[in-house]
């Protein structure tokens, strides 16, 4: 059978002259190059990853993703606008009832936009994104996501949380089924039953041993991600364990702190190798079989309206 | 960086094309002249044969492989790319397209090694960094000083609530006399005003709309006039100088640089922000013990002025430091918190009061301070 490996070969030195670009373009332009700085960040971990012997690419710009978020503050300040004015005119109708009932109308409109945000985010980041000059793409289906999210959010809170390993194995299934590369979709076998058990098993061990076992729970999880992705005849392999992490963990935080923060793109790059290396891919890729595809309506937009709500979050909180 | 470059050369490399919809690529070659580039692959290729150097789009280069686009890459379209390695012809490619692509030139002009390139960038941030922090020195000169009442103002309101205040009237009287002839005359629009917060406390502080609290505790462990005056030309200078303004300021401005730096550089990474937060809260408190030493200063000039003995002053600082008049560890802190003591301080302080000639005595009616504070309510513990 034949096996493959994805390989990383971005080198320290490299990220960390990025880094520091990044930095200096980002004082100087108080802050606005940050989203240029993200893309060269993305660009730097795509082009060095290599599978199949063809590398990754992004192709979102800092400009797209700048423009995407002024339209996003545009957006968000509306709606602070809005909101500001129903708040003031349900306080003159009703008092402080009338505060608390535009807080929680707030509360409703922000979680009701909440999945629609998320949707979107991952088509523009996916759409973006190349294997061998081939777009990944996420076009997924918003009302089968709402109906999901109502569901898995309701039968969360009604079950006391029991659900939850249910409705994040939902989730996966729905997020890998509208994954693509090309024209050709990944799906997830996981089981809510399986991921209930190791989110037990992994919550009382981690009690009971203080906090320890949390690396190998964080190893089975992974394992259990990839053990259950399929993309086409291609299974995945992951064989990280426990002991691996810790050890890892450890040498990266020695590394940042003995430094000073200076050795963080190595530990970065290291870390990301640690995943790369105990990852194995089996089956006949049938690569030429994949076809090409291109999702012209993913947007920067969505990405922007979050990026404009946090800011807007960090100013409030400077104020409060 | 000086490349001798034969105009008549050919550079011919192997590349592989990829034209985004078929995964694996065509394989052919690339065929640079000094100012074409010929392109000649195998088969499926249905793209232009020549292409003037000028009219390329993307060239990048990653670890020896470069990456060449025809199209101009709209980040929501196909952009067929060729790559193809390269090592000894790299840097006269480089000069030949950057001559004639204009779009190319910026980025492949800087050729610099990258070591030298850490070291400058590296420069670059210091002096960067260094002007911003220098130039939140200066930005409370055009922020109104009304604002600074504004806020103390504010702080009042909600800090009258919470503290009972002493009556003490004519210890709050002697008080505001004595400010009246330590400010600063120039600052005409300044108004002070003194007042007693009825707790065992040993502090004082000033807030930035000229409102000077002593806590009764302080003055419970004063053992002449002379202590309770320096304490009180220090917070004076406080405001005059507008240290809250500029304090706030500085935080805000140090707290938005990291926070810039962080989401410039390192993001998702947790860690390397914790580690920055802390730097910053650290400068934070670099600052402030900056304005103290700076009110120490002011205040020493007011007391020579009006010739008022800095030795009680003097004194009173190092029985705070050294924590022998009370024995309370936990008092001493309280002080020491907000204003933050160091041995260069105290040094400062006791050097001023031995270089002090001629001393003026105070007025009649606290020769006897122990008593005059008892009138007020107020019981000595020495």
């Amino acid at each position: 059978m034949q096996k493959e490996k994805l390989i990383f070969s971005g080198k320290g030195g490299d990220l960390f002259v990025i880094a520091l670009k990044n930095i200096l373009l980002s004082i100087l332009t108080l802050g606005i190059y940050s989203f240029w700085a993200k893309v060269n960040n993305l660009k730097f971990f795509y082009k060095n990853t290599k599978i199949y012997k063809e590398t990754f690419d992004y192709h979102g710009t800092g400009k797209e993703a700048f423009i995407g978020f002024l339209k996003g503050m545009l957006i968000v300040g509306v709606v602070v606008i809005l909101f500001a004015g129903f708040n003031i005119l349900l306080t003159s109708l009703f008092g402080e009832i009338g505060t608390g009932i535009a807080i929680v109308f707030l509360y409703l409109g922000i979680i009701a936009v909440q999945p629609m945000l998320i949707l979107g985010k991952m088509r523009y980041q996916y759409g973006r994104t190349s294997w061998s000059n081939i777009r990944f793409s996420f076009r997924a289906d918003s009302k089968e996501f709402y109906i999901l999210f109502i569901k898995g959010a309701l039968l969360t809170i009604i079950t006391f949380g029991i659900y939850m390993p249910w409705f994040l194995v939902a989730q996966e299934r729905f997020v890998c089924k509208n994954l693509k590369i090309g024209k050709r979709n990944f799906k997830f076998n996981g089981l809510g039953g399986e991921y209930f058990k190791i989110l037990i098993l992994g919550y009382l061990l981690s009690i009971i041993t203080l906090g320890i076992y949390s690396f190998w729970w964080r190893a089975s999880l992974k394992n259990y991600f990839w053990k259950n992705l399929e993309f086409g005849s291609i299974k995945f392999k992951s064989t990280l364990t426990g002991g691996k992490i810790f050890v890892n963990d450890i040498t990266v935080l020695l590394m940042i702190v003995c430094t000073f923060g200076i050795a963080f793109p190595w530990a970065a790059i290291k870390s990301l190798k640690l995943d790369l290396d105990n990852l194995e891919l089996t089956g006949d890729p049938k690569i030429e079989e994949i076809i090409g595809d291109i999702d012209k309506g993913a947007s920067a937009i969505a990405d922007g309206i979050s990026e404009a709500a946090d800011a807007i979050q960090q100013i409030g909180d400077v104020f409060v | 960086m000086y490349l001798s470059d034969d105009e008549n050369e050919l550079i011919k490399i192997k590349c592989r094309y990829y034209d985004g919809f078929k995964p694996m690529p065509i394989e052919g070659f690339l065929i640079f002249e000094y100012s074409r580039v010929r392109i000649e692959l195998d088969n499926d290729y249905n793209g232009p044969v020549s292409v003037p150097l000028g009219s390329l789009q993307q060239f990048t280069i990653n670890n020896n492989e470069v990456t060449l686009g025809l199209s101009e890459g709209k980040p929501n379209q196909i952009n067929p790319v060729f790559k193809f390695e390269c090592f000894s012809e790299l840097e006269i490619l480089k000069k030949r397209i950057s001559i004639h692509s204009r779009k190319i030139k910026g980025q492949s002009l800087l050729v610099l090694k990258p070591l030298h390139k850490i070291v400058s960038l590296l420069l670059l941030i210091i002096i960067f960094a260094f002007i911003f922090q220098s130039s939140l020195e200066h930005i409370h000169k055009i922020i109104s000083p009304k604002i600074d009442i504004k806020i103390g103002n504010k702080i009042e309101k909600s800090l009258r609530k919470e503290y009972k205040i002493l009556p003490a009237e004519s210890l709050t009287m002697f008080l505001n006399n004595m400010v009246n002839k330590l400010k600063n005359k120039k600052l005409k629009d300044q108004v002070f005003k003194v007042s007693i917060i009825d707790d065992s406390g040993i502090n004082a502080f000033a807030l930035p709309n000229g409102s000077i609290y002593f806590y009764r505790g302080l003055l419970e462990k004063s053992e002449s006039p002379e202590e309770v005056i320096g304490v009180l030309a220090h917070e004076i200078s406080h405001v005059e100088n507008r240290h809250a303004m500029r304090q706030l300021i500085k935080s805000l401005g140090t707290m938005s640089l990291i926070s810039i730096m962080v989401g410039g550089g390192l993001e998702g990474a947790e860690f390397a922000e914790g580690l920055l937060e802390i730097s910053g809260i650290i400068l934070a408190l670099k600052y402030s013990r900056e304005f103290e030493t700076e009110a120490d200063k002011f205040a020493i000039e007011k007391l020579k002025r009006e010739n008022i003995s800095i030795i009680p002053f003097a004194k009173f600082f190092n029985k705070l430091n050294s924590n022998s008049f009370s024995g309370n560890l936990l008092e001493s802190i309280e002080w020491l918190s907000t204003h933050p003591l160091n041995q260069t301080r105290v040094q400062f302080i006791e050097n001023e009061a031995k270089n002090q000639i001629g001393i003026n005595n105070l007025d009649e009616s606290v020769s006897d301070w122990k008593n005059f504070l008892f009138k007020n309510g107020i019981k000595t513990k020495h």
